[in-house]
């Protein structure tokens, strides 16, 4: 799949300032599609593409007998193949995403990815679900794909959670792999803060079970370089420790700290054959769809998760 | 500059508090929240330097405004020499008034208030012209001030110990306004007679107790330079029981009971109360413990044996203050008066006017009446009613009745009469004018008259409602000794009184029974003929009982004797203490009681907010307290008053709000610039 990314992203301040998701999500995903070619794999499926020689071994299911009748000539059917990514999207509300030095926080611009992600997949066919998990999850919807789905989809991500809890990534793991039997990809978006040391094994297990896993990291720019506030008290968001910061005293301190978090992560992740995307909520949505796209290389997988899938 | 409130000085030392906090770098109080503070170190908070104080201008202005508001609460003011007593160095007109009423005749009051006269007197001599007056409810004079000027100053106080020497208190009540009121005349007379302009004042020496009457200095316009002094004799006992007499009662035929109440000072007290003949000195009621409260109204009766005819004192054993422990009563003088009826009525006939006459009055007490009809006889007349022609010799009786000075009321029936009235008068060409219309009424009355006046009140004078069916007018001769009394609403004369001798007949146009008018069925009738009787026996009797302040009231304007209970010492003159006396008229004698007025017996202290209360110009604060005392006292008035007038602290709480106003603006601008600096 050849995608022309365009010049320039749309604004993600402009992008908030639409409050309807679905309409956000149709923003990016309709941009990013006029640079989208139309799939050159074939498969089985609805749409005809061209007849080809019987050879041994066909599923004889695909034989095309009204030719066969006419022409005595045995003819294989063949069909525009059809994408059918199995996809869930694990999607974190807990405390620390409510944080944001931007006009919209950590939560929101990862909302609004989830939906993006989901519409571009829905109407490529895919089917979606969705978990929503703070400490546990709290809402999950299986992945399907009809015609509601979408607005379902879209209506659980609209809606505020109730009662925020702090992160608990591992056991949000453990339980999107008991739910999720079939393989999936499964996409985590979260900001990674907590130690990898807390759910990493659960996410070994993840893997282990086929799935496919991609993580999706979302910072606020603030986090990445503690360019933030003022000398004051500092409330956790997720403990509610409060703590007297000088911010210009802690930069380099917290710059350290964060970096080595950050390595830790990814190489946590890596072991474990995790890709890892590290998205500023300052980036354009349709830029992190595209490079998500691009680098995960959706369409491949497709076509390794498809088990339709015809050469 | 001085302070109504230093202490509030104190409140400075508050200043310390923001040179603290501009030391220390505020801990800040703003919270931020971030996602995860676990990659973050605590920032230790920063203390500046000591030489460093953070923002200089906004301290001072916090300084300022603490000082300012320590310095309002302490309510500065400066001093100024206004004089706490009334120029001292100036000429001063004084008053002194010693109380002489019955209340200072307890023991050691009157002697304290001569001594602090004089001792006042011998210290603040100069430069004072003083004259002295005693008060009770008159006024006496003790030492003018033309004496007390024309007596060397060396003599001075010589002069008035030996004025002040013989005196005593009287009986009487006392008139505390009245005393003041002859102060302040005495005050203008001084002014009058030196021609000098000072200040004025008045000294009152007193035991100022709550029976003094006050009353009188309500509305008084007090002159701007007069102020009145106070000098309390030493407070001695409060509680004290006195009696009010309240009267006599005698309900129906029942036993005459004498009335009376208990005036009770200075707390509740158990006494016995005595009623003991004044002659022979055996009691005559038994005696009666009571329990006097405070405030009590109680009526208190003791029931007089009808034979007691000889005067008896009711006495208080067992309360604190003896000077009025005796009442004296004396018994009542009740008259008796005889009624002479000429007429052929008999009393039962209700068609006659004897038998209206006869039950108007029946149930009088004073005078006892008794009604003599047919014959005249040769009964005492007091009243003689003629509603008949009469006989030659009774007619001759008549006038000499009435030149002896009786009363006659002659009762117009017909015509035939006028012949006897030209008699009774000695004057022709009476006349009796017939009236045209079916009724008459009392158009014109005169209201001046004795016989009219109690119907004087415009509540009382309505006689229109009193028709008469059978009206005779009476028209006396041109020249006549007569006056018209009142008339028919057409004119004609309806009551005439012609003076005969010394007498007065009356002659009523009409006659009394109800089918004639109806004069005797009105509520007017029965005063109406008291009053005649009244006047027939020459006006009300002489009470037996009064004021030792008063004897006029019982003795009259007659030349009297007085005589003491035991007889031995007689005297023309009234006397001057309480007790009971037997006065002789020319013609009877009877007894008579002077008691000391009940006000007296209230000698619980009198409430200084009474004086305040009245618009008197008092300064008791100097006067009552040590002299030392009073000035600090004076010195500290001085101060509330300057300190009210200048009212700075207004001023400082004022400018400490502006500066509090520049503060907020100065520290919220700070505190933006703070914000905008740590977000950059």
């Amino acid at each position: 799949m050849a995608i022309a990314p365009s010049q320039t992203g749309i604004d993600p301040q402009a992008l908030f300032a639409i409050r309807d998701l679905e309409m956000r999500a149709r923003v990016v995903v309709e941009g990013l599609r006029s640079g989208l070619h139309r799939s050159p794999m074939e498969g089985f499926s609805v749409e005809f593409t061209e007849y080809r020689q019987y050879s041994l071994g066909d599923d004889l299911r695909y034989l095309d007998w009204h030719a066969l009748a006419r022409t005595d000539r045995e003819y294989i059917k063949k069909f525009e193949d059809e994408t059918n990514l199995r996809c869930h999207i694990l999607l974190d509300t807990s405390r620390s995403m409510l944080f944001g030095s931007l006009p919209y926080t950590k939560s929101e611009y990862a909302r609004t990815l989830a939906a993006t992600l989901a519409y571009f997949l829905l109407h490529q066919r895919d089917v979606v679900g969705l978990s929503l998990f703070d400490s546990r999850i709290r809402d999950y919807m299986p992945s399907k794909w009809g015609p509601g789905h979408l607005h379902q989809l879209l209506a659980k991500l609209e809606r505020k959670p109730e009662g925020r809890r702090p992160t608990n990534l591992g056991n949000a793991l453990e339980e999107v792999a008991k739910l999720n039997r079939k393989r999936s990809l499964i996409l985590i978006l979260s900001d990674f803060l907590t130690p990898p040391e807390k759910w990493g094994v659960e996410l070994g297990y993840l893997v282990a079970m086929s799935h496919d896993v991609r993580a999706v990291q979302i910072l606020d720019p603030a986090e990445q370089s503690l360019e933030f506030g003022k000398a004051a008290q500092w409330e956790d968001l997720e403990t509610g420790n409060r703590l007297y910061i000088d911010p210009s005293v802690a930069r380099l301190d917290y710059l350290e700290k964060f970096k080595s978090h950050q390595v830790a992560v990814k190489q946590s992740l890596e072991e474990r054959g995790v890709w890892l995307q590290t998205v500023s909520t300052d980036q354009p949505l349709d830029f992190v769809l595209l490079e998500m796209i691009q680098q995960s290389g959706v369409a491949r997988n497709m076509a390794r998760t498809n088990p339709r899938e015809s050469g | 500059m001085s302070f109504l409130a230093p202490w509030f000085l104190l409140g400075a030392t508050a200043i310390a508090g923001p040179i603290i906090f501009h030391l220390i770098r505020r801990a800040t109080r703003d919270r931020i929240q971030f996602s995860s503070t676990e990659f973050l170190r605590a920032s230790p908070p920063r203390l500046q330097k000591k030489s460093k104080l953070q923002h200089l201008w906004l301290l001072l202005l916090r300084c300022l405004i603490l000082a300012l508001l320590t310095f309002g609460f302490s309510r500065p003011f400066f001093k100024q020499d206004i004089p706490v007593f009334p120029i001292d160095s100036e000429m001063k007109h004084t008053v002194l008034l010693l109380d002489e009423s019955a209340s200072m005749k307890r023991s050691g009051k009157w002697q304290a208030a001569k001594t602090q006269l004089i001792n006042w007197v011998e210290e603040n001599e100069t430069d004072r012209q003083i004259s002295v007056l005693g008060i009770s409810d008159r006024i006496f004079p003790i030492l003018s001030q033309e004496l007390w000027l024309k007596t060397a100053p060396s003599e001075r106080i010589a002069l008035l110990k030996t004025v002040l020497q013989n005196r005593e208190p009287n009986w009487g009540p006392t008139h505390m306004d009245t005393g003041l009121h002859a102060a302040l005349d005495e005050l203008e007379q001084m002014v009058e007679t030196t021609g000098e302009k000072a200040s004025k004042v008045i000294r009152i020496f007193s035991d100022f107790t709550n029976g003094a009457r006050l009353s009188g200095l309500a509305g008084r316009d007090w002159p701007e330079d007069c102020i009145v002094e106070f000098e309390p004799t030493q407070q001695g006992e409060t509680r004290n029981v006195g009696i009010q007499w309240l009267g006599w009662s005698k309900i129906g035929s029942g036993p005459r009971k004498a009335r009376f109440s208990l005036i009770t000072t200075g707390g509740n007290q158990t006494v016995t109360l005595k009623a003991t003949d004044a002659v022979i000195g055996a009691e005559i009621a038994s005696s009666k413990m009571v329990y006097s409260r405070v405030g009590d109204k109680r009526l208190y009766l003791f029931e007089i044996p009808d034979k007691q005819s000889n005067p008896f004192n009711i006495s208080i054993e067992g309360d604190f203050e003896p000077f009025d422990n005796t009442y004296h009563v004396a018994p009542e003088n009740l008259r008796e008066a005889n009624l002479v009826y000429l007429g052929s009525e008999t009393v039962e006939n209700p068609k006659g006017a004897l038998f209206y006459i006869e039950r108007a009055v029946n149930g009088w007490e004073d005078p006892k009446m008794s009604v003599i009809s047919g014959d005249w006889g040769n009964n005492t007349t007091d009243l003689l009613v003629i509603s008949q022609n009469l006989e030659a010799y009774e007619v001759e009786k008549a006038k000499k009745y009435l030149s002896q000075g009786g009363t006659a009321l002659l009762l117009l029936k017909d015509g035939k009469q006028l012949g006897l009235i030209e008699t009774l008068t000695g004057e022709t060409g009476w006349q009796s004018p017939s009236l045209s219309k079916e009724y008459g009424l009392l158009g014109t009355i005169d209201f001046n008259h004795i016989l009219f006046k109690i119907f004087a009140n415009p509540r009382y004078n309505n006689f229109t409602n009193i028709r008469f069916w059978q009206p005779k007018a009476i028209e006396p001769p041109s020249e006549t000794n007569s006056k018209i009394l009142a008339r028919f609403d057409e004119g004609p004369p309806a009551i005439v009184e012609s003076t005969v001798g010394t007498g007065r007949l009356i002659i009523w146009g009409g006659d009394w029974t109800p089918q004639a008018s109806q004069w005797v069925l009105s509520s007017k009738y029965v005063p109406w003929l008291q009053q005649l009787m009244e006047t027939a026996l020459g006006g009300p009797a002489q009470p037996t009982m009064g004021f030792v302040n008063e004897p006029e009231r019982i003795a009259g304007n007659e030349a009297v004797v007085w005589k003491t209970l035991n007889g031995t010492i007689s005297s023309p003159t009234a006397p001057k203490n309480p007790g009971l006396y037997k006065i002789s008229h020319e013609t009877h004698s009877q007894w008579v009681a002077l008691n000391m007025p009940a006000d007296e017996s209230r000698i619980d202290p009198l409430s200084w907010d009474t004086w305040e209360k009245l618009g008197v110009p008092i300064t008791e604060s100097q006067l009552i307290v040590p002299q030392e005392l009073a000035e600090e006292k004076a010195a500290a008035k001085n101060a509330i008053e300057l300190e009210g007038e200048q009212k700075l602290w207004k001023w400082l709480l004022v400018t400490a709000a502006l500066f509090l106003g520049i503060e907020s603006l100065v520290s919220l601008s700070i505190s933006r610039k703070g914000a905008v600096t740590a977000e950059a």
